[in-house]
């Protein structure tokens, strides 16, 4: 067992360590797998970036939602819609899926958060049931912009460009133009996702967020302590969703197509057992989700493969879902990443540093790290 | 139509302005809009598509029922509910038409397998967690729904299956009023509805489980005091609430036909009638799912012919009960009959 | 007056990492009535839930001679134990007449009727609203329908906590005396956890006084009227 002194140099080099475990499969990943699965792993960007919007909601406000895949639809809907439509540059819809999602997300969370409890995660769950309907309707032009049950193809797809695909090392004879593009979007996407966890962790730090996390913790203690618990969580809730659909538009933009079947219910039900399995709450079970909601889809019907009691039968994989959703909530309510710190602890203790307040006029603020661990 | 009453004290506008009065005038709204269609499509349309609606309001009333004794006890949601009366009437078809069992017998055996189902699930899967963490409860429901819903589809594979149907169903059967159909079937599923309403006011206001259960519902810490054994008392609400969500999905299952997401498709709509209702008043989800119920009819019915709307179809029903539970929560969030109790903190 | 009805000793109590009761010992006699003084927070409350298995507990709480710890709220209940919550703990979406039929849950027996008959005729006003859901009482008429209702299960252990709190003066007084005139009349034994000290002791036999959760002091009425530092603390003499 280690005992390290926070603020030591051993505490940065263990620091910069873990950033490197990190770091480096990060970045070697997309040059050493075949081009499906650099395909794969942007898409768990992707998730990731639309797990850390509802761990907004869910972890860090504390309210049980449901339903952001609806507003994950929103924003690749935004997105492909854009493109194709009106000739937008990808990363010029970014700002606009989330402006679109923010202002969609008030809207429902603006009646939802009206009830206590259990009531949003009905109200949530009935918008998850109802958004893949409502790309169907055929008034007001939204089932052709939309592509109704088919979907619809991006028609302008992000490809490298000369300066990228040197700046990438992907320039060689030896890559052909697949790999090139997949590992083009992975860049793109881990890069969203790094900027969204940063602006999550920032705001996690401020006032806002410490209100947020005060609503989670203690609702009649924060509001008695003059936290406005209904802006409070509607500007949660519609941040989330913003977040939600920034994940979207990314999903839209790697898999090249959009379509119904993958903002439905069932997607619903899915990352949110990414999102505990990996650890609610957490900056790192974002996209640690991601990756549960990417590769389980792939190895949950293998694993009714193994079992020799049943046909290999697909139906059975969602058996399989059913049951990782009962055990979670039974041996893992705080995921992969609480239990991974649990034995970290048993290995490496930090001490965390007095803080130091006396430029403060009073005592008061809490330390950033404290609430971004929390 | 609207079940809306309230004693209006101060003028008309005071009332308008409270959340009852905002519903009473959407559906008011609603209800001028569609007189035109309704006047010109004749009173035998119009009876017809009442009578058409009066089944699917039956059932969103059971389902919703089901919904509502489990929130009452625990203030918990259950997203398993519609999938454990799926798994009930799959039971009850194979009961029928694989060993032969009358109908009637098939569903009650159904009603009691699952109800037995329901309350182990309480007494296994709910019981250990804190109802008011809410999250491990959401996805333990979660998960027994995808479970049930993968069973059904393994046993029984996932295409769809004809449900016998418990009363007379010969294109002949019905009744002929002012030229509009009203089928046995209808007339069956409404009395069945109406015995099992009235089964259940017995069974909570007359019986000591009853008493038990609804003090439970109104203080659990209260009645641990006076001696309930409120474990016992929660499972026999999910075990009730089960076998009532089967009895739901027996009476809707002839016009659905079973397939293993047919329950599913429904809930939204009990959802719906539960939260127009008051989610903690059993009477309020009846009338809530039979407004429900008429609304849908009436929409989709007319909707073609009333300007600007002509591109509503039957699937869009299910965007219409959504939004109806964001405007009743948006201006009533009690509901029609609920407490304030379920308002926020 | 000498037979036990109620004996803790060396109780523990915790909430979750908070222990609150400290090596407790208390003893109530048959047909007693023990009121329990002390501040806030110090543990008046959590003696009765520890009574009523409401509370994790350890150490040994015997009543009329058998011990409880361990057992469920239930069936401690089973053994003539009536607890009036703190904040009445009356149901509020219920009748009035349904929270007295509650109240005679475990009874098997055929004079419910006669007991609900009875105890209107003690609280008429209970009579005259029992139609009325307990919600819609005021204060007072939820404190009466707590005790009618703890009554119906016929206790031989009355246990009350805190029935003064958030009522008026007068209703205090009022309610005060009843519970004396129910003692004496019923022989039911009582244990009244009290902040309002004077009352309390007017109508009690002992008492005791807890802080930190610890029993500091204990004896008769008599002596706690009079002694230094249960008047400066809780008489405000």
């Amino acid at each position: 067992m280690f005992l390290l002194q926070a603020g030591t140099s051993q505490h940065r080099m263990y620091q910069a360590f873990g950033w490197l475990c990190l770091a480096i499969p990060m970045i070697l990943a997309p040059y050493m797998m075949p081009s499906f699965r650099v395909a794969q792993l942007a898409q768990c960007a992707g998730w990731g970036v639309f797990l850390l919007g509802m761990n907004v909601c869910i972890g860090w406000t504390g309210l049980l939602s449901l339903g952001h895949i609806a507003f994950c639809g929103v924003g690749a809907y935004t997105t492909t819609i854009l493109i194709n439509e009106s000739g937008w540059d990808f990363w010029m819809t970014l700002p606009m899926a989330f402006i679109v999602c923010f202002i969609a997300g008030g809207l429902v969370g603006l009646p939802a958060l009206k009830i206590k409890g259990l009531y949003l995660a009905l109200v949530t769950f009935a918008l998850a049931y109802t958004f893949p309907i409502l790309l169907k309707i055929e008034g007001g032009g939204i089932a052709r912009r939309t592509g109704g049950d088919n979907g619809r193809n991006l028609e302008d797809k992000l490809v490298p460009t000369e300066t990228i695909r040197k700046l990438l090392f992907i320039n060689g004879e030896g890559t052909d133009e697949s790999t090139r593009i997949a590992v083009y979007k992975y860049v793109v996407a881990v890069l969203v996702l790094l900027v969204c966890c940063l602006i999550v962790r920032n705001i996690l730090g401020s006032r806002a967020g410490r209100s947020m996390i005060a609503v989670r913790d203690n609702q009649i203690g924060a509001a008695v302590s003059g936290v406005p618990l209904n802006k409070t969580k509607v500007l949660a809730f519609a941040l989330s969703a913003a977040i939600a659909g920034i994940g979207g538009s990314l999903i839209a933009m790697v898999l090249d197509s959009v379509g119904p079947s993958v903002f439905d219910a069932n997607y619903a039900i899915i990352t949110l057992m990414g999102l505990v399995l990996a650890g609610v709450g957490t900056l790192h079970g974002a996209w640690l989700g991601g990756v549960f909601v990417v590769f389980l889809q792939d190895l949950a019907p293998r694993a009714v493969g193994l079992i020799p009691v049943f046909d290999v039968d697909v139906v059975y994989a969602r058996a399989i879902y059913g049951l990782m959703l009962v055990l979670v909530a039974f041996f893992m309510p705080g995921g992969v990443v609480s239990f991974g710190r649990k034995w970290r602890a048993r290995v490496i203790q930090v001490q965390p540093k007095v803080p130091d307040t006396s430029h403060l006029p009073r005592a008061g603020a809490p330390p950033v790290t404290a609430t971004a661990a929390a | 139509m609207t079940a809306v009453t309230t004693k209006s004290r101060g003028s008309f506008l005071t009332w308008l302005k409270t959340g009852s009065g905002i519903l009473t005038a959407m559906m008011a709204v609603i209800v001028i809009a569609l007189i035109p269609a309704i006047i010109q499509g004749g009173l035998k349309l119009f009876l017809q598509r009442v009578f058409d609606s009066l089944n699917n309001g039956a059932v969103y009333a059971v389902t919703a029922i089901a919904l509502v004794i489990i929130f009452k006890a625990t203030t918990l949601i259950n997203f398993a509910g519609a999938n454990i009366a799926m798994f009930g009437a799959y039971v009850c078809w194979w009961l029928n038409t694989s060993y032969g069992f009358p109908i009637w017998i098939a569903v009650f055996v159904a009603m009691g397998t699952m109800g037995v189902l329901g309350s182990l699930i309480e007494r296994t899967l709910i019981r250990p967690f804190d109802v008011n963490d809410h999250l491990p409860v959401v996805l333990i429901t979660f998960g027994i729904a995808a479970i049930l819903e993968a069973f059904a589809g393994g046993l029984w594979g996932l295409e769809f299956h004809k449900f016998p149907s418990p009363f007379p169903s010969d294109p002949k059967d019905r009744f002929t009023i002012a030229g509009a159909f009203l089928r046995y079937e209808t007339v069956g599923t409404l009395i069945v509805m109406g015995l099992m309403i009235y089964g259940i006011y017995l069974l909570l206001n007359k019986t000591k489980v009853g008493l038990a259960f609804r003090a439970v519902s109104s203080n659990v810490e209260s009645a641990r005091l006076v001696g309930v054994r409120t474990g016992r008392t929660l499972q026999f609400g999910w075990a009730l609430a089960s076998a009532l969500g089967v009895l739901g999905a027996c009476l809707v299952a002839k016009q659905t036909n079973l397939e293993p997401a047919f329950m599913a498709k429904l809930v939204i709509f009990a959802f719906a009638a539960a939260t127009l209702g008051g989610l903690d008043s059993i009477g309020g989800s009846v009338i809530g799912a039979f407004i429900v119920a008429v609304v849908q009819s009436m929409l989709t019915g007319y909707g073609q012919e009333i300007p600007g709307l002509g591109w509503l179809k039957s699937n869009f029903a299910l965007v219409l009960a959504f939004v109806l539970i964001l405007v009743v929560l948006l201006f009533k969030p009690a509901g029609l009959y609920g407490t304030r109790r379920i308002e926020r903190v | 007056m000498s037979e036990l009805m109620l004996k803790l000793s060396g109780v523990n109590a915790r909430y979750g990492a908070i222990q609150v009761l400290r090596d407790v010992n208390l003893e109530v006699n048959k047909g007693e009535v023990v009121v329990v003084l002390g501040g806030n927070g110090a543990g008046k409350t959590t003696t009765l839930r520890a009574i009523c298995a409401m509370v994790t507990t350890t150490g040994s709480i015997q009543i009329a001679g058998t011990e409880v710890v361990g057992k469920d709220t239930a069936d401690i209940v089973r053994m003539q134990v009536a607890h009036v919550p703190q904040g009445r703990g009356t149901f509020p979406e219920m009748s009035v007449l349904d929270n007295l039929m509650v109240g005679a849950y475990t009874r098997k027996d055929k004079e419910i009727q006669a007991d609900i008959d009875r105890w209107m005729d003690a609280f008429p006003r209970l009579r005259e609203r029992r139609t009325q859901t307990a919600g819609s009482l005021s204060g007072g008429e939820q404190q009466m329908l707590a005790v009618a209702r703890a009554m119906m299960c016929r206790p031989e252990l009355l246990l009350l906590d805190e029935p003064s709190l958030g009522l008026a003066p007068l209703i205090i007084e009022d309610l005060f005396r009843r519970f004396g005139e129910i003692n004496r009349e019923t022989g039911i034994t009582m244990l009244v956890v009290e902040q309002n000290a004077n009352l309390a002791l007017e109508i009690a036999n002992r008492g005791y006084v807890l802080e930190a959760g610890e029993v500091v002091l204990q004896g008769s009425a008599e002596d706690l009227r009079t002694n230094e530092a249960v008047r400066e603390a809780y008489l405000g003499a």
